[in-house]
Order: structure tokens, then sequence, then C-alpha cells
């Protein structure tokens, strides 16, 4: 190559391609001092373009670099990032085809708990910053005619997220949050669900029954109120239906999951 | 290019970092202004953007990206200016600053601050880009000069005399980061005076102070120490040559307790004040 004529565009393509991967040369119109290298001044570049993201990765999976200790998760890390360059503008996104990856990716596909843990490490980073919403209050709530109940629909707020765990990755979680020792991984035949949601500026999270999370999707689906009656009766004796319906709602309410959608800013996402 | 009024000299500031939200908000210390992280609020809630409106209740605020990519040869990315223009408007920022720097190609973002090589060529395709990105948020932009570890082959002028002619060409502002000129002096052998001798003085809008890494052969710019002395120097220096410009203490690693950064300050303000400029 010519570096007299070389084009700007042709620098940084050669630039970004040597930093991309690493078994190509440093270009040759990089040029070394008598002191240092331009193989080794290069590197500083390649080495902060790894450390970097490796570094934005654990501070959004916490848990799992604990799990996997230094080693294991800057070996994940890199596998990553060579199969994943980063195309947004903000770091904050890069980790968010780290579940996937894990669950598609021999050897992580032969450890199904590394994929439980970082889908849910990436639930509460998605409730962290997501939109804000005013709340439905109790008051609200009581004040809708009760002809009205059966069509009634709900907004939930931006932040709540609905996830299906065999494992105990939240307990896992749990314990590297706090630098506790981590239990056995466990697995269960059947799914258990979970909401991840904020709260006053807190992130939460528990699990939810069988029905309790059909009814959640079932709203968050569109569904009415009297659809999600019909539904539950699969479980409940007709009679029952309507106060165990009525009770999640309360629930919901006192966890701050029901958005006041006359806002309008829970339509909006 | 909309007419552009004189930016405010906003005085001795610090970077805003999550450690120090509980204690800003607390203490409410005497710090004259923060520089927040563009991309850190770039998101749609929770505490990010609570902690900055609370805390730009009480200060001035400057905002400081890292993704423009104002030297890439990719096309602008409007969707981080739309955004960027939204947080504007939602902090109203005392300026917006930027470095003179290219961070990827072909929508691939490396997330780092690297080097432009010095060419008439790059300088033309980086003024006409801040053109068009003041014209956008109707201000003018500060560009700051990044640390680097290459030089380039092709590169056919210094350092200084490629940030001058940008920033005399797209008709914008500097943030001169003072530890960055003493790390590339380092990394390049320059002589760290001459570089201050030769900048446009009147575009001088904003100065960063930051610790760096030194490794012998290469000293890195990595904000995770104390300013050293000789950097300290280094901004007397371009206090005489410049006058007074506002002054903040960047710290990204490490980050030490409030009351450190404040004291570190100090040595700012006591440097200022030694020279009779008043803030």
């Amino acid at each position: 190559m010519t570096t007299m004529t070389l084009s700007l565009a042709d620098t940084q393509q050669a630039f970004q391609t040597a930093v991309l991967h690493l078994q190509k040369a440093t270009p040759d119109f990089i040029i070394g001092t008598p002191q240092v290298s331009a193989d080794q001044r290069f590197k500083v570049y390649t080495d902060a373009y790894r450390l970097r993201l490796i570094e934005a990765l654990s501070a959004d999976f916490q848990a799992l670099h604990t799990y996997l200790g230094d080693d294991g998760f800057a070996g994940l890390g890199q596998t990553y990032i060579d199969a994943s360059p980063s195309d947004q503008f903000s770091v904050r996104w890069f980790g968010r085809h780290l579940p996937r990856f894990l669950a598609e990716t021999p050897p992580y596909t032969e450890q199904p708990e590394l994929n439980e843990l970082a889908v849910f490490e990436w639930a509460l980073s998605e409730a962290f910053d997501a939109a804000e919403s005013t709340l439905l209050s109790h008051a609200q709530l009581v004040t809708i005619d009760p002809n009205a109940w059966p069509s009634l629909t709900l907004h939930f707020h931006p932040s709540l997220r609905r996830i299906n765990l065999h494992s105990n990755a939240p307990q896992i979680w749990q314990a590297a949050n706090q630098k506790q020792a981590l239990p056995e991984f466990t697995r269960q035949p059947e799914a258990q669900a979970w909401s991840i949601w904020r709260h006053e500026q807190k992130l939460l999270f528990r699990s939810l029954s069988e029905q309790e999370a059909y009814a959640l999707d079932a709203f968050v689906q569109g569904q009415c109120f009297a659809e999600i009656c019909t539904g539950l009766s699969e479980w409940l004796e007709e009679a029952d239906v309507v106060m165990k319906l009525a009770s999640f709602l309360q629930t919901w309410l006192r966890d701050g999951w029901i958005a006041d959608k006359a806002t309008g800013v829970a339509k909006a996402t | 290019m909309p007419t552009m009024k004189p930016l405010p000299n906003l005085g001795f500031g610090l970077g805003l970092r999550t450690d120090h939200y509980q204690t800003i908000l607390a203490d409410k210390p005497a710090v004259d202004w923060f520089e927040l992280i563009t991309e850190n609020y770039l998101v749609a809630g929770g505490k990010p953007l609570f902690y900055l409106d609370s805390i730009r209740a009480d200060y001035p605020m400057v905002m400081h990206g890292v993704s423009l990519s104002i030297g890439s040869t990719d096309p602008l990315n409007w969707d981080y200016l739309r955004q960027l223009k939204a947080l504007a408007k939602r902090i109203e920022p005392a300026w917006v600053s930027d470095h003179l720097c290219w961070t990827g190609v072909n929508g691939v973002n490396l997330h780092d601050l690297l080097p432009l090589p010095y060419t008439e060529a790059a300088i033309d395709h980086v003024a006409n880009r801040v053109s068009t990105v003041q014209e956008y948020l109707g201000r003018q932009l500060l560009l700051e000069n990044v640390s680097s570890y290459v030089s380039y082959a092709h590169s056919e002028m210094s350092e200084w005399d490629f940030l001058s002619a940008v920033a005399e060409r797209a008709d914008c502002l500097i943030l001169l980061d003072i530890n960055n000129i003493y790390v590339s002096a380092h990394n390049h052998g320059f002589d760290p005076l001459r570089y201050l001798r030769q900048l446009p003085a009147q575009r001088i809008q904003q100065i960063h102070l930051a610790g760096h890494l030194d490794l012998g052969h290469l000293i890195i710019d990595s904000h995770g120490d104390t300013v050293i002395d000789p950097v300290w120097s280094l901004y007397e220096a371009a206090l005489q040559r410049f006058g007074f410009v506002a002054t903040m203490i960047e710290r990204d690693d490490n980050v030490p307790p409030l009351t450190d950064l404040l004291a570190e300050l100090d040595i700012a303000k006591r440097i200022a004040n030694t020279l009779r400029l008043a803030a």
C-alpha cells in the first residue's frame, strides 16, 4: 500500500481490521519510534479494545463473571467480542446478544445455567434504565365503572420484564451480588416464572405462580379482564376466578407494575 | 452557521460520576459545575436520569460525549445526534463537547478515541462534519485533543496544527486536555509547550486535567490516578498562555471519595490564584 496516497477511509478500514482481527499485522502506515516499535504502539489499541469491552460486559453480567471467574469470563468475553463487534454508539448495549450467544455457542451450550444467569442479569439491566411511567393508584382502580371491568385492559410499567427459568439463577445472582459463596447450580424440569422490575429506583424481582404468570402475560398481550377470567377457569372454580384475578391486580398495584395509561407514557412503549 | 453568543466561563468543575451522586445531593459540595458523559444518560429512564435531573437542579452542567466519531468516514450517526440534542434540551448544558477522533467505520464501534492522520484531507472532512453538527445542534461544539499512541506515516503536519486548522475551518471551540498533551508529548517526543504556543487562544473554552499510567516506554491515558506535578506545571503554562479557562478534573477509574477530588481541584484553584487569574 502506498501511504502517500492513502485515503482517510482506507486508513480507517485498515486500522479497524487490524484491531478487530489479532492475526492481522499492524498496518504499514503506523510508524514506530526509536524506543517503541510500531507493533508495540499499535498493541495499545488492540489490547484496550478487548479490555474495555470485557469491562463493559462485566458491569452488566457481574454474577456471570463471579460464577466463571476472571479467566473464564475473559475467555467468554474474548469469544463474544470476536463474534459480535459492537454496532451501537453506546457500550451500554454491547452485552445484549450475550444470553443468546451462550445458548447457541459451544461449549457454553453444555452449561445452560450460563444462559439463564445472563438472561436474568440482562433483564435486570433493562429494568434499570427503562422508561418511566406514572402508576395506576388503588383509588383509580376502585373508581372503574363495574360495567367496564369485563373489558378492562392494562398497561404496565416499561421496566417490567417476564422471564422463565429452569435454574436457580436468581439465587446465584443474589449470592454474587452480596459477595457470598455461590450456591450449587440446580435445574428443575419445569420452568419457573419470574418478574423483574424497577420501583422507586430500586431493582426488584420475584417468582410468580403459574396462574399469576398466565394472567400477567395475557394482560401484556392485550387481553381483557373477562378473557383472562375465562383462561383462569382452567385452574380454578368459576366462582373463585374473579376474586383471584382481583387479588393479582392488588398485588401488581402494590408492586408498582400497572401504569396509569391516562398519562400516555405506557402506550408509547 | 447560527450566530453564537459567547459561552460563559464556568470556573472549576468535576466530572459527574455515579459514585458521587449521593454525596453531591446530600452535601451540595462547592463545585462550580459538573461535566456529564453524554452516553451515560442516553437512556429511557431510571437512576441515571433521576440523579442527573436532581443534580442539575443545583449545578450548571456541560455535556461531554465519546460517540460522535467526528473523524470517521462513516456517515454521521443521526440517531445518536437526535438523542444528544434531546438530552441537551433536557439538561440545557453550558456547552457540548466530544473528541477530535474517530471510533469506528462500517457501522462498527471500537469504543475508543482513535487518532486521525494529520492531513489536509482529514481537516476538510472533519471541519465539514463539525459544521453540519453545529448547524443541527444550533450551538458551537468543543473538540478535545485525544491521547495517542501511534503516528501515521502519511501525516502532513503536527497535531497542534491539525487541531488549530480544524477549529478555525469549522469555527468550533477547543476542549484542551492538558494531560493528553503531556501523554502524547511523551509518546511522540514533541515539546508540550510548543503545542500550547501554537493553539488559537481565543478558541480554548475548557480544560481537562487527569492522571495517567506511565509504563516507561509509553504513557497511557488511564484517568485512574491523581494529576502529576509535570501536568500541573503544564496547566500553569496553559493559563499563562490562554488566561483563565474553565477547568475540571476527569477521573474514571479508581474513583476516590469526592473530597479527594475537591482537594485536587483546589490545586488548580491555587495555581489560578497564584497567576492572579479570576475564575
